[in-house]
Parts: structure tokens; sequence; C-alpha cells
């Protein structure tokens, strides 16, 4: 039986992050646990954690390089990368999803970076969208309720804050060329940078 | 730039926003700013979560040929410091240095590493020998690229080779003190050719520095007599070649 209200619809369920709370049983090994276990070697663990953050390293890559072939390149390098200095990660400094997902963009960035002509940027600038698209794929339920938070929260940002935010993160500008593209002072687009992922970290209720 | 302009570039770099020269400003400051180390991990993990947003499926074939080219590409050593945050970034697959594998036995490894560029010098040596040996130890052991490893000592205690570059220093621990008239010796051995590098006394903690290494060579402990000898004269108590 369900509840229902007077009115006869369903009461709605508080969504719950169920990947945040895993039952110590029945959960899936958390990132950082597979991430210790690679450290060690265990090609396994490896495989697991590939399946967990393929396609989250596939993505934010695609992101921001566009080019689907220098992608799968890219996020080969970054996962081998990831297989060949986990003896590296330091949990205190973060954790498995964040080291790798920085990793991740960093890789990406740079390629952009080294290999783009200025030109190629600008035509990104006019392909540009501002918000994680719903058509990306999201198989995992996981990813599906992450996208939606994420999208929520970028709605909490002011216009200059998410312009900003995402200008730099998923087309993979520099603050300056940013401030250029919005026509705004450096030292605003250097803060609603800063006060824009602060206040994403606050709605998300992340937790270093 | 001020302090302040640098704290507020948290969030360009959180998002790789910073061009190179700003981006070595911030991490020398980040060096010293813990308010602004402990940011930038949040902001980070803020970042990620913008990253697990955007997933993609990845294409199938991708799978395997990671899990390929993972099997086939060795493991950094741990290091004997807290990695910097961008430790991981940007640094190319390099050859593997060693034969061996590196041993689990990382622990050693970071009280060695950290106390290389501390150690007292040896007092019977001329002051400047011992001064450039000192910066040699140090230099290597704070080099991001440097190899390790551990290993027993056949005739009792530990060997540690810490290498960078041409350098490889060993650190010998708990060495049992050999009988009166007898000596450790260290050697650097290129195919048939051996070369000294140091008397190291009768047992207990020793570090000497080898230079002049090349990809083949040999790191090996030998017994010999206590004047030394020109070239090993027994069979290697401890042996580490390069790869």
């Amino acid at each position: 039986m369900t509840t229902k209200d007077a009115d006869g619809s369903m009461a709605a369920m508080p969504l719950r992050r169920v990947s945040r709370v895993p039952d110590a049983d029945t959960a899936p090994p958390e990132l950082d646990d597979l991430l210790g276990r690679v450290a060690r070697g265990d090609s396994p663990a490896f495989e697991q954690l590939y399946d967990r953050v393929a396609n989250s390293v596939f993505g934010v890559v695609r992101r921001v390089l566009r080019d689907p072939s220098q992608s799968e390149e890219v996020t080969q390098e970054v996962l081998v990368e990831v297989w060949r200095t986990a003896t590296r990660f330091d949990a205190d400094r973060g954790s498995a999803s964040s080291w790798i997902h920085t990793m991740a963009h960093r890789r990406a960035i740079d390629r952009v970076r080294a290999s783009q002509a200025s030109h190629d940027r600008d035509q990104r600038v006019a392909a540009r969208d501002h918000t994680p698209p719903y058509d990306e794929v999201a198989d995992a339920v996981e990813t599906r309720l992450e996208q939606e938070q994420v999208r929520r929260c970028l709605q909490t940002l002011t216009d200059l804050q998410r312009e900003s935010v995402t200008l730099a993160y998923y087309s993979g500008y520099t603050y300056r060329e940013v401030a250029e593209l919005l026509d705004a002072p450096l030292g605003t687009v250097k803060t609603r940078l800063r006060d824009g992922l602060i206040r994403l970290r606050d709605c998300l209720g992340v937790m270093a | 730039m001020t302090d302040h302009d640098l704290h507020t570039l948290t969030g360009a770099y959180a998002t790789d926003a910073l061009d190179d020269d700003e981006r070595a400003d911030f991490e020398r400051h980040l060096e010293s700013c813990a308010s602004c180390q402990q940011e930038v991990v949040e902001l980070r993990a803020t970042a990620s979560r913008l990253a697990i947003a955007t997933s993609a499926t990845a294409p199938a074939a991708l799978r395997a040929r990671v899990l390929a080219e993972a099997s086939s590409t060795r493991q950094l050593s741990p290091l004997g410091e807290v990695a910097s945050l961008d430790d991981h970034r940007a640094k190319q697959v390099s050859p593997p240095w060693y034969r061996q594998p590196a041993t689990a036995a990382a622990a050693v490894l970071l009280v060695v590493a950290a106390g290389l560029g501390g150690l007292a010098v040896d007092q019977n040596r001329e002051a400047d020998q011992a001064r450039e040996r000192a910066e040699q130890i140090a230099a290597v052991a704070a080099d991001p690229d440097r190899e390790e490893l551990t290993a027993a000592v056949s005739s009792g205690g530990t060997g540690t080779v810490v290498a960078a570059g041409d350098i490889a220093v060993f650190h010998g621990s708990d060495l049992p003190e050999l009988p009166d008239g007898q000596t450790y010796q260290l050697w650097r051995v290129s195919g048939q050719d051996s070369q000294s590098a140091g008397i190291l006394g009768r047992g207990g903690d020793v570090t000497e520095v080898v230079t002049g290494m090349g990809p083949e060579d040999s790191v090996a402990l030998t017994v010999e007599p206590e004047s030394g000898s020109d070239e090993p004269t027994s069979d290697p108590v401890f042996l580490v070649t390069m790869a």
C-alpha cells in the first residue's frame, strides 16, 4: 500500500542520495577504496574503476575538446595515468573522484591550448552552451541525479557567475578570455568564478 | 600581484582558467596559504561535479585499449612526500627504471627519503666533498621523478636505492657488523666493469652517492678487505639493476 494524500495523489517521496549513503553490505566499493586497490596493482579493481569513471572522464574531455577522436585519445591517456600514478593519490587532498576529474579536465585543457588555433576557439564560442545537456546519455541513475542537481544549482548562480564558470570549465577558456567574451572587467570575472563556484559548492553540498 | 589578489584566483585555478605564468605564481602562493589549499580542494571537488554532470558514453572499444595499455604500464612507486595537487598532471609515461618491481616497503622509503636531505655528513670527508654529496642527496630526494627500491641485503639488513637522472643514492640500514679487517663496499657496475662508489665501513646505517649511472648499470654491495678493493672480490650481497 502506498500512502495517499487527502486529494488522492501520491505523497512525494523525499529524494535520497542513495549513492552517497551506501549500505556497507551491498553497495559497490567507493571510488576511493577502488583507487587504493589500484595503487596496489589490483587489475580487477582498475576495471571496476574504469567502469565507474570512463563516461564522466570522456564526457568532460569531449565537452572541452569537442573533437571525438581527440577526446578518446585524451580519455585513454587520463585513465592510464590514473593507473600509473594511483600510488601518488593522497586522500587528504580530496576525493578520488575529484583527483581523477581534475586530471581529466587539466589534460583536456592542455590539449586544447596546445593544439587549437585561435580561430578554432572562436568557432567553439559560437557552438557553446552553458548547461549540462540532457541528451548526453545518462545511463546510470546516479548520473541523471547528478545532472539534475548540477543543473538546478547552476540556476541559483547569477548570470555572470554561471557564464564565467561554464565558459571557463566547460569551454576551456582562461578567465582573461572569459572577461573578453563577456565584455566584463578582469577582476569581476575572477571574483565571479570564485564566488560562483562557492555558491555551487554550497548548493551541491560538496564536502572536501 | 598581492596575496589578496592571488587568493581570489582559487576559482580560476580550480577551473584551469589561469595561463601558465599565473598558474605558477598561484601555486607558489598556494604552498604557504593553508586556507587557499582548503578552498582549492573544495572548489576542485565542486568542479568535478560539473564533470560528472556532463557524462557521455565512452566508446566501447576504449575499455579494452585502456586496460591493455595499463597492463603494460608500470606504476609509479609511492612518493616520500605529500604530492602536490598538480603532481598527477601532464607527466609523460616514463620507462621503468628497475627490472625489479618496487616492493611494498614504501614506508621505509618515506623515512629514508625524508631523512636524506638532512643527513649528517661523514666527518672524515673533506668539507667540499661532503657538501657536494649532501646536495646530490637532497636533489635526488626532491626529484619528483625519482625512483625508489628497497630490498633485503642477503647478509642481513635492508638496502634502499633512490635514483634520479644519473645519480643513485644507496642507503643501507641495520647492516650486520663485519669482523675486524672487513668492510662493505659499494659499486657501480657497467657490463663487465666495476667502479668503486665508496667504502662504507663495517655495518650499521650507511648512505652513499653513486654518480654516472647509465641505463643498464647496477648498484652492488660487496664485503671486501678493510682497505677496500679495486674490483669486487666477492659476490654482491645486494644488487639493483636499472632497466
